[in-house]
């Protein structure tokens, strides 16, 4: 049996009295670009913050490539959250050094090769950049790391399009068989063709699962327009 | 390679439809190597693993041939390349033909004014 | 993996900390000038009212940054210690492949070594000010060897020695020991070459 890079059996997470995953059950398989699709409020951060080891399960258990979540995962997971989180006073060169020092899997070389390619100094302060430049910068570190499983949250929203059209070709050319990619967001038609399957969330819960290509074969309709009308917002909500 | 896709029909099919057209066009030449699916991936802007499924697709309809080591090219088989145009073309004509219902014409009024279009180059 | 955290906490403060201790020392060496000069005024016959209250107050001034910039970088490390936890930044650090002891120990380490920062820039600063004090007073220069002999030994039963509070002392002492070692160090004041033409220890 193929390992799976997460496994997560009747995870719940409940915050004082809201519920925000309610026993899910989810395993990604190896060399997919999987995308966590739902409204706002739906879990997705939550699935993913549990993943990358910053909150712990209510009850259910999450393994990441059959380990529970330890440091030893956290070495296989590469996390992207939806803001910057490194400090303004920092250089990006120091940035870097960062990663080299704590990941085995960063690829220096790489990184510096991509941000040149965007016409970024490594000597440049991080507050310096502008906002779009911040998020590529995060961007170009998070995806230079060989990991087993890619943490995306949020990550074209609020960008330009051709910010975007970069983001989703780092993705693509950073593509490796061994690794998954986890991408959350709800810019669903920017996303769709760069997808090999997707989930809808909705409460907490799973609501439909599958690949894009199904859904096109069997309903005739785009991914964008399934979620629009699973999603659907009656007059009344 | 335009690639431009619509929403109704899987990408793969799309993908495997605008490589057909690029052939036909000379885009990519009979015997000519055909880029790497990472390649073309990051060109069209899809997932590698559907790229993958189209270009498998086609060396299964025997139009691409290869996949080692050494990538794919296109065949050089004119029998191929020749069904494929003709296949091509009649799909061309059927989709023209509905749309041409749409409007109520039969497709030898259709027929009649597309030979009309043509008239202007003999004039000159 | 340890020391690795330690040197990504450190990075932040040590800049801090190092602008801190420039300052400390530039406002040291003002304390150390309005010091002599508050002295010298004291001796001489002709009173400047004005100018005396006006050093009065940059000496005050002077004391004052020396006890912020310690703090100051006290309370860096606390602030660096909230800012790697609680916002954005904890992203960052707690999806690093440690645990979360570590991360709270070296974070403690950190704040450890912010307080030593302070503590020694309070004490050097305040050994700056005390030898360019003393270093413009010829009485001093000339009796270094009696003043080291003084305040280096145990301060039973000699009350010139414990009436002077503890840090003084530690101040009066080194002092007079850099002077016995090196004694081109010894500068005259920017108030005038000598205070007094007299060669006795100046309490006498």
């Amino acid at each position: 049996m193929e390992e799976y890079v997460l496994n997560a059996q009747g995870l719940s997470m409940r915050y004082h009295r809201t519920l925000a995953l309610d026993n899910l059950n989810l395993t990604l398989t190896p060399g997919k670009i999987v995308g966590l699709l739902g409204p706002n409020g739906s879990g997705k951060t939550t699935l993913i913050k549990l993943t990358a080891g910053l909150l712990t399960p209510t009850s259910g258990e999450i393994q990441v490539c059959g380990q529970p979540i330890s440091p030893a995962t956290k070495a296989l997971v590469s996390y992207l959250p939806d803001k910057t989180y490194f400090s303004a006073k920092q250089k990006i060169r120091e940035l870097l050094d960062t990663f080299q020092d704590f990941y085995a899997d960063f690829d220096r070389e790489r990184a510096e090769n991509m941000l040149g390619a965007l016409g970024i100094s490594l000597e440049a302060r991080l507050g310096s950049l502008s906002k779009g430049n911040q998020e590529k910068v995060q961007l170009v570190v998070v995806m230079s790391r060989r990991a087993r499983l890619y943490l995306l949250d949020e990550p074209i929203g609020g960008v330009d399009p051709a910010a975007r059209d970069y983001i989703l070709n780092t993705i693509i050319t950073n593509y490796d068989p061994t690794a998954t990619v986890l991408i959350s967001t709800h810019l669903i038609e920017d996303v769709e063709r760069v997808l090999d399957e997707f989930i809808f969330l909705n409460q907490g819960k799973i609501v439909r699962q599958g690949t894009a290509d199904q859904v096109r074969e069997e309903t005739g309709k785009s991914l964008d327009e399934l979620f629009r009308e699973v999603f659907k917002c009656l007059p009344n909500c | 390679m335009n690639w431009k896709f619509t929403g109704d029909r899987p990408v793969y099919q799309q993908i495997m439809e605008t490589l057909r057209g690029a052939i036909l066009k000379g885009e990519l030449p009979p015997g000519g190597k055909v880029p790497s699916v990472r390649d073309l991936a990051a060109q069209a802007q899809v997932n590698p693993n559907t790229m993958q499924r189209a270009l498998t697709e086609l060396e299964r309809e025997g139009l691409l041939v290869g996949g080692g080591t050494s990538g794919r090219t296109v065949t050089q088989d004119e029998t191929i390349l020749s069904a494929m145009r003709e296949q091509a073309l009649q799909a061309l004509a059927r989709e023209c033909a509905e749309k041409f219902m749409v409007f109520g014409l039969t497709p030898t009024q259709a027929a009649r004014l597309l030979v009309a279009l043509d008239t202007p180059k003999e004039e000159s | 993996m340890f020391a690795k955290l330690l040197k990504y906490e450190w990075r932040s403060t040590k800049g801090f900390a190092w602008l801190m201790f420039l300052i400390s020392l530039s406002a040291a060496v003002v304390g150390g000038l309005t010091t002599q000069y508050l002295f010298r005024i004291s001796q001489s016959q002709d009173q400047q009212p004005v100018l005396t209250v006006l050093v009065l107050l940059m000496f005050m001034a002077a004391m004052v940054a020396l006890l912020i910039c310690a703090a100051a970088t006290l309370y860096f490390t606390f602030w660096r210690f909230y800012r790697s936890r609680f916002t954005q930044e904890g992203y960052l650090t707690f999806t690093l492949p440690v645990t979360s002891h570590q991360i709270l120990l070296s974070s403690i380490v950190n704040c450890l070594l912010g307080a030593l920062c302070a503590l020694g820039t309070l004490l050097v600063s305040y050994l700056l000010m005390g030898l360019i004090t003393l270093s413009a007073m010829p009485g001093f220069f000339a009796a270094r060897w009696e003043i080291w002999k003084l305040f280096s030994r145990a301060p039973a039963g000699f009350s010139p020695g414990r009436t002077l509070p503890c840090s003084g002392r530690c101040c009066l002492s080194c002092s007079s020991a850099l002077y016995l070692k090196f004694p081109s160090l010894c500068w005259p004041s920017p108030w005038g070459p000598c205070w007094q033409k007299s060669t006795k220890p100046f309490w006498a």
